[in-house]
């Protein structure tokens, strides 16, 4: 998977030239009005840029209309963000559902449905936890339910937007922890943060300052990050 | 996204804010009930004209005075008496196919027996063929003869109803009523026939027509003209010859009053011109409510309308968050759509229990008659749809086409 070959010229972000690979885990750090909002929503296909290319999976999407990128982000991109974003008063089984309903590839009937979103709310560790509300559950569990909600369509990429920003520390790690998981098992990650601890949990960070890369710094092995977090 | 999951989160969307859904269907319930009861209080009104048709038979002719002719005819009409007994008696001995003719004069007086006083009593000069032209019954005694008539016989037939004011419990055949200074004796008592059209039969009162000529017509210039009538009934024997016997009548009472058919100072209707215009007031009547229940939809549709601009404004984050997980603009309308025609639909439901309900107790407390015309409900839950489809597009357009970003940002 490559992105890059871009100048995107929005007015937060300029000369941008970056290229994501498969698997890696990247965090994208940068003080408030950095425009690492503006990259994540470009990178997340919510936005199109004014110039320059995005190539995700070898398609060019800097030019899709309303439509296609709904279907861009519902097959090929989950994110989580800072606030968890789950529906309101509706069931962590529901929620995970959610882009299953919006998948237009799948031909699966709702039990399985729910069976799969079952197996993600397993794999987050919240089967017990499955017909609670998102009021009914604390900050953290929230949380998982959103990753299990932004993996359940098998995307190539989770985008998250400041995942521990409303955790407490032990939460915050955990989190930290699954979201590795999930890495070790194959997704791409691009996480925003503004936190350093937090990035160094990244083999790459990105430093964006004024709309420009000002440095890319490489962690190296996550191994050794584990080491020194934990 | 499965059509299953959008009506279930349309449904719980409604349920999550009952009291305002209640509100915003009010409208719609409103519209769609008036509509049925609307339409089976004149389905009810139409059956009942139509069982009048049947109960008079199809066979009756009227023949008025035209009152409209104006200028010299129209005077000389009322100088020469318009009708007169002596036109009834031709059109019964010169017209075939004739089955009977009754002559009508009538006059309005206060009734008194001893100290019970009726007023405003219409009071029907009439002839002997009289009960069995208008198809009535005599309860109790008999009604007067053409002996009667001649000898101008001081004799008094009451309605039903009258009968029952002036006399309660009492036998009244053989006793007396008093009219102005006229006493008149009380030789019979009609059954029960209720309204006709808008005639009270029951609270009228049958004499002679020479009675009235002499003794109780309220105009001291109506006694000395004699023999006038207001109106001829004639009954035919086939109603298929109702024409030709028009026809004939027309050129009779021209002759006889030396004016042509243009100028007629007498005007010819039947049984179907009088039902007709009922008719023709009837679906007056309910084009006007048709009008008044489009309204009240149409204003039904604009408090939807507003309640999903609402909603859309609330729920924004939820709309964002739908987009990010993969939600088309078309998932988006199609999803508040869906809401919007639900709110719609289930006030339709509730506005045709309401107006089925309502027409019930119309029929049942207001003595009103009421059909329920299974199409009104189709029509008007049709209506309640196109409502909730023209109203909600809006809204759920303007819900599609918010911005990702901007959305998930809404607080």
């Amino acid at each position: 998977m490559i992105f890059g070959k871009g100048d995107a010229q929005v007015h937060a972000l300029t000369d941008i030239d970056l290229e994501i690979r498969s698997g890696e885990f990247v965090s994208i750090m940068g003080p408030s009005g950095s425009g690492k909002s503006t990259l994540m929503n470009i990178l997340g296909c919510l936005l199109n840029p004014v110039s320059g290319r995005l190539v995700l999976d070898g398609e060019d999407i800097s030019t899709l209309n309303l439509y296609e990128r709904a279907l861009v982000r519902n097959e090929k991109i989950g994110f989580i963000f800072q606030s968890y974003n789950l529906l309101p008063r509706t069931n962590a089984l529901r929620n995970v559902v959610l882009p299953l309903m919006y998948n237009r590839n799948n031909r699966l009937s709702r039990t399985e449905m729910e069976q799969r979103a079952e197996e993600m709310l397993t794999m987050v560790t919240l089967e017990d936890r499955i017909f609670h509300n998102p009021n009914e559950l604390s900050g953290g569990q929230q949380q998982r339910v959103a990753i299990a909600r932004a993996l359940v369509n098998n995307p190539l990429i989770l985008i998250a937007d400041e995942p521990t920003g409303n955790l407490d520390t032990a939460s915050g790690e955990g989190i930290m922890d699954l979201i590795h998981e999930m890495n070790a098992r194959g997704t791409t990650i691009v996480m925003v943060t503004h936190d350093e601890n937090i990035a160094k949990h990244s083999e790459r960070a990105i430093h964006l300052l004024d709309g420009r890369i000002e440095q890319v710094v490489e962690n190296g092995k996550r191994q050794v990050l584990a080491g020194e977090t934990g | 996204m499965r059509v299953f999951e959008i009506v279930r989160s349309a449904f719980e969307a409604i349920a999550k804010n009952k009291a305002r859904s209640l509100l915003t269907m009010l409208g719609i319930i409103i519209g769609v009930a008036a509509v049925i009861i609307m339409i089976s209080i004149s389905a009810g009104t139409e059956a009942t004209i139509e069982e009048e048709i049947t109960r008079l038979g199809s066979n009756l002719i009227y023949v008025t005075q035209n009152f409209s002719m104006g200028g010299i005819a129209g005077m000389r009409g009322m100088a020469a008496g318009g009708l007169v007994y002596d036109d009834a008696v031709a059109i019964a001995e010169n017209i075939t196919g004739v089955a009977g003719v009754v002559v009508e004069q009538n006059a309005t007086q206060s009734v008194k027996k001893d100290n019970v006083v009726v007023d405003s009593v219409t009071i029907m000069g009439t002839t002997p063929d009289f009960p069995s032209v208008r198809d009535m019954e005599i309860g109790e005694g008999r009604y007067f003869t053409n002996q009667e008539i001649d000898r101008e016989e001081k004799v008094a037939v009451l309605g039903a109803a009258l009968a029952a004011s002036l006399f309660g419990e009492e036998d009244p055949i053989g006793q007396t009523v008093i009219v102005d200074t006229t006493r008149l004796a009380v030789i019979g008592v009609l059954e029960e026939k209720g309204m006709v059209g808008d005639v009270d039969y029951d609270s009228r009162m049958y004499t002679p027509i020479s009675v009235v000529w002499k003794y109780l017509s309220t105009q001291q210039f109506a006694r000395i003209m004699g023999d006038r009538v207001n109106m001829i009934y004639v009954k035919i024997s086939e109603p298929d010859e109702m024409d030709r016997i028009i026809t004939q009548i027309s050129l009779l009472l021209a002759k006889r009053h030396d004016v042509t058919l243009d100028e007629a100072d007498f005007a010819i209707t039947t049984q179907q011109d009088i039902i007709g215009t009922q008719e023709a007031t009837t679906a007056a009547f309910r084009s006007l409510l048709g009008w008044v229940a489009g309204v009240s939809l149409v204003v039904g549709g604009i408090g939807i309308m507003n309640i999903m601009l609402v909603s859309v404004t609330e729920r924004t984050r939820e709309i964002g968050i739908r987009q990010s997980v993969g939600a088309t603009p078309g998932d988006i309308r199609f999803q508040f759509l869906t809401e919007s025609i639900l709110l719609s639909i289930t006030g339709g439901v509730l506005g045709i229990v309401v107006g089925v309900g309502g027409s019930t107790l119309f029929e049942r407390f207001a003595d009103m008659r009421t059909v329920i015309v299974p199409e009104s409900i189709l029509l008007s839950f049709i209506a309640a749809t196109a409502v909730g489809i023209f109203f909600g597009f809006y809204p759920a357009n303007k819900a599609s086409k918010l911005d990702p970003i901007d959305a998930l940002r809404h607080e």
